[in-house]
């Protein structure tokens, strides 16, 4: 069956598609590709020059298949580099129905091979590892050469099976040491007077600049964060999608509160039976009550209560994750360059940022992991 | 704590049947069942290959096997190999699902460390939509990351059975495939046909028709590796069917005009998935499109038996087009192992790869009609070479 394929570059007819994507976000159990995140962060953080360039991949009128792309039209020698919308998010990918995605990467490509401006590069950065979608797109990109083709980074993504039926039965399968620790973490932050909530739409202003707030404090002389960095446009973005998806439940914020005021918040993602824990603040004045991991912990509770199906704890392993997690589901950063004359002068562009990439995971392999953190601690002091 | 075991005999492999087969049955990877593996040692395994199994354990446990073996004494390049290429694709070690990476990372300390030392793993049929290519290359222990090349990538057409009933997919195609695949089953009515599956009485000669049918098909046709297994593959279909006929995992369904068989494929299953492995049809009944028939019983079949997806196999052959509705591909390549051995490794493997990407050029550059050409001379030098 034929397939048809739009560029859509404007955002009315972005806007208008918006209830389709939702579905095909959910069918693919994909938060963070879901229209509200992608279009709302796109809108309040990009520069005014990036554009979107969304391919939807329709057959008979159904949507089967999309590409939120965006390509940023004020690089230097007009380059043309083509990467997903909001794609600082943790886990970003396109979107097809289970089973299409080759053809619809088929269809992608065609599209992609035509557009304006003429794509020198693609970018896939923290997509799922287990997709097609990259080497789909290299195949069947058109024409007589096959465009380069480079995965240059992976990262550890834990996630959380949540197949035992219950939060109990859940908790019965860990080790006793696990269940106890968790255990007497609840135990003595309620007997400190402490509790939890989830965010209302009343609530949900305050206790994002808490989350901010915190955020930012944990991060202080650590290096970067996207939120800190992110300021004011930022936190509009995420209220914004906060107010849109709060309702549906897949827009969740932990808060953890003692003596009335917020110590830890936690952001978490919902679609189509899928969770992904985005990021959170607590307060180091805290720490002996370990406020992330009772925050997990409410949020995997909360899942199971819903009848979700998987927990994604997010890209980076971290020691508190790993208490957790049962599985992981990394995700992969790529380029695809097409082939034509911009090509050699493309590879030169992209070179030094994805072999700096390589040079870096060398280290962690070839060093002892002492070295690895002096080098992490040598690299933060420099300004 | 993962930990790792190598196994290298098969009277070993058999013992782990239980724990393997729940694996296979949760990657829903029926070609990497236990029974599927240890029914391809059996009967199929070259002489000189031995498993290198790598079995892990979490405590008591089996959360994964990667069920590679090698055929030293070959000479050129030693690679470790999946089982089973000659029968099937999507071949792919197992890991209790999410557990894919930790079972990678055991995987490969283990291999690094086995004798014969691999020169490279190499991937047959291997599934794109997975793990395993990037977590055995990412895992692969040492400064170095292994050079992973893939130069072939194949389609698999898959139906997803979604429509939930046979009524509701066939509803759901066009009016001509309808109006077909009824006219179809009503003419084979009406001489006489019986469809059927085989039974354990009836195993032994439907699969002997089954590789005396795939047999005339190809005859004159090109090459087959099931041809070349002859009754090796008979004696695997039999072995495949006694292991798993008495739980509903494995259909040889047969056509059959006046008492005599005219059609058969075989389907095997697990967790939901239905493999269509290969099939053969009598030439002399083509006006009764068997193989579309055979199939479109098939598929009755597998939403009788509450399957959630029906994989269609290697190859877009247009017949199978006319029933899936989606495809998962499968990619051919190679994991070359960083070590002194490196640079005769990547020299011995440059031939295949330029041949592959000779191919794929003439994919891109050639139309139909001349890649038709093209293939038809090569299909002639390799009769007269063989």
């Amino acid at each position: 069956m034929s397939l048809d394929v739009e560029i859509l570059t404007d955002r009315e007819p972005v806007d208008s598609l918006v209830p389709e994507w939702h579905e095909l976000a959910a069918a693919c159990g994909e938060p963070l590709a879901a229209p509200t995140w992608v279009l709302t962060l796109s809108r309040e953080i990009a520069g005014a020059s990036e554009t979107p360039r969304i391919v939807t991949v329709r057959e008979n009128g159904r949507l089967i298949g999309l590409a939120p792309l965006c390509v940023d039209l004020a690089q230097p020698r007009r380059a043309a580099d083509y990467r997903l919308l909001a794609g600082d998010m943790p886990r970003t990918t396109l979107l097809a129905l289970s089973g299409r995605e080759w053809e619809a990467a088929g269809a992608v490509a065609g599209a992609l091979a035509q557009s304006n401006p003429q794509a020198d590069a693609v970018a896939l950065e923290s997509v799922p590892v287990a997709t097609c979608w990259p080497i789909a797109l290299a195949e069947q990109w058109p024409g007589r050469m096959r465009p380069l083709l480079r995965q240059y980074f992976t990262m550890s993504s834990p996630t959380v099976a949540l197949t035992q039926g219950s939060f109990d039965a859940w908790l019965g399968a860990k080790s006793s040491n696990f269940r106890s620790q968790m255990r007497r973490m609840r135990r003595r932050f309620a007997e400190a007077g402490g509790s939890g909530r989830f965010s209302t739409r009343e609530t949900l202003a305050d206790d994002w600049d808490a989350m901010v707030r915190l955020h930012a404090g944990r991060w202080e002389g650590r290096g970067a964060s996207s939120i800190v960095a992110g300021g004011a446009s930022l936190s509009t973005a995420y209220k914004a999608i906060g107010y849109e998806l709060l309702e549906r439940g897949e827009f969740r914020l932990r808060v953890l509160e003692l003596d009335g005021k917020a110590i830890s918040v936690q952001l978490f993602a919902a679609i189509g039976g899928e969770v992904i824990y985005i990021n959170g603040g607590w307060d180091e004045e805290h720490a002996q009550f370990k406020p992330a991991m009772l925050g997990i912990l409410d949020a995997i509770e909360d899942a199971f209560a819903r009848g979700e199906r998987r927990m994604d704890l997010g890209p980076g392993a971290q020691p508190y994750k790993l208490r957790f997690a049962d599985g992981t589901d990394p995700v992969a950063w790529w380029v695809l360059i097409p082939p034509g004359r911009r090509m050699p002068l493309t590879l030169a562009r992209t070179l030094p940022r994805t072999t700096w990439r390589e040079l870096r995971d060398a280290a962690k392999r070839a060093l002892p992991p002492e070295r690895v953190d002096r080098l992490r601690e040598l690299r933060r002091r420099l300004p | 704590m993962l930990e790792a075991e190598l196994v290298t005999d098969v009277e070993r492999l058999a013992a782990l049947a239980p724990e393997w087969d729940a694996l296979a049955v949760a990657a829903q990877l029926p070609q990497m069942s236990a029974a599927w593996v240890l029914a391809w040692w059996r009967h199929i395994a070259p002489a000189a290959a031995t498993p290198r199994t790598v079995v892990v354990r979490d405590g008591s446990e089996v959360v994964g096997i990667a069920p590679f073996y090698v055929e030293p004494g070959t000479g050129g390049r030693l690679d470790y190999r999946l089982p089973g290429i000659e029968l099937a694709g999507r071949l792919a070690p197992l890991a209790v699902p999410g557990r894919e990476w930790e079972v990678a990372e055991a995987t490969v300390a283990t291999l690094a460390q086995a004798e014969p030392r691999p020169d490279a793993l190499r991937f047959e049929g291997i599934p794109l939509d997975a793990h395993w290519l990037t977590a055995l290359r990412d895992c692969w222990p040492g400064a170095l990351r292994p050079p992973l090349r893939l130069p072939q990538v194949e389609g698999n057409p898959l139906m997803s059975l979604r429509e939930g009933s046979f009524d509701a997919w066939l509803a759901g195609r066009s009016s001509n495939f309808r109006g077909q695949m009824r006219r179809l089953r009503r003419r084979f009515l009406e001489a006489g046909g019986v469809s059927r599956l085989a039974t354990a009485e009836t195993l032994a000669a439907d699969a002997a028709a089954l590789t005396r049918l795939h047999a005339m098909r190809w005859d004159g046709r090109g090459h087959s590796n099931l041809v070349d297994l002859d009754d090796r593959f008979t004696a695997f279909t039999v072995d495949l069917g006694e292991q798993l006929l008495a739980d509903d995992r494995f259909a040889l369904r047969v056509l059959e005009l006046d008492g005599e068989a005219i059609c058969a494929q075989l389907f095997v299953g697990a967790g939901g998935t239905v493999l269509f492995v290969n099939g053969g049809w009598d030439e002399r009944h083509a006006s009764m499109k068997p193989s579309l028939l055979c199939l479109f019983d098939e598929v009755e079949h597998v939403f009788e038996q509450g399957a959630q997806r029906f994989d269609l196999g290697v190859g877009e052959q247009s017949y199978k087009l006319r029933f899936s509705d989606g495809s998962a591909p499968l990619a051919w390549g190679v994991l070359m192992m960083p070590g002194a051995r490196l640079p005769l490794t990547a020299a011995r493997t440059a031939p295949a790869l330029a041949r592959a990407r000779l191919r794929d050029s003439a994919h891109r550059m050639l139309s139909d009609e001349q890649l038709g050409r093209l293939r038809a001379a090569h299909g002639k030098l390799r009769s007269i070479r063989t």
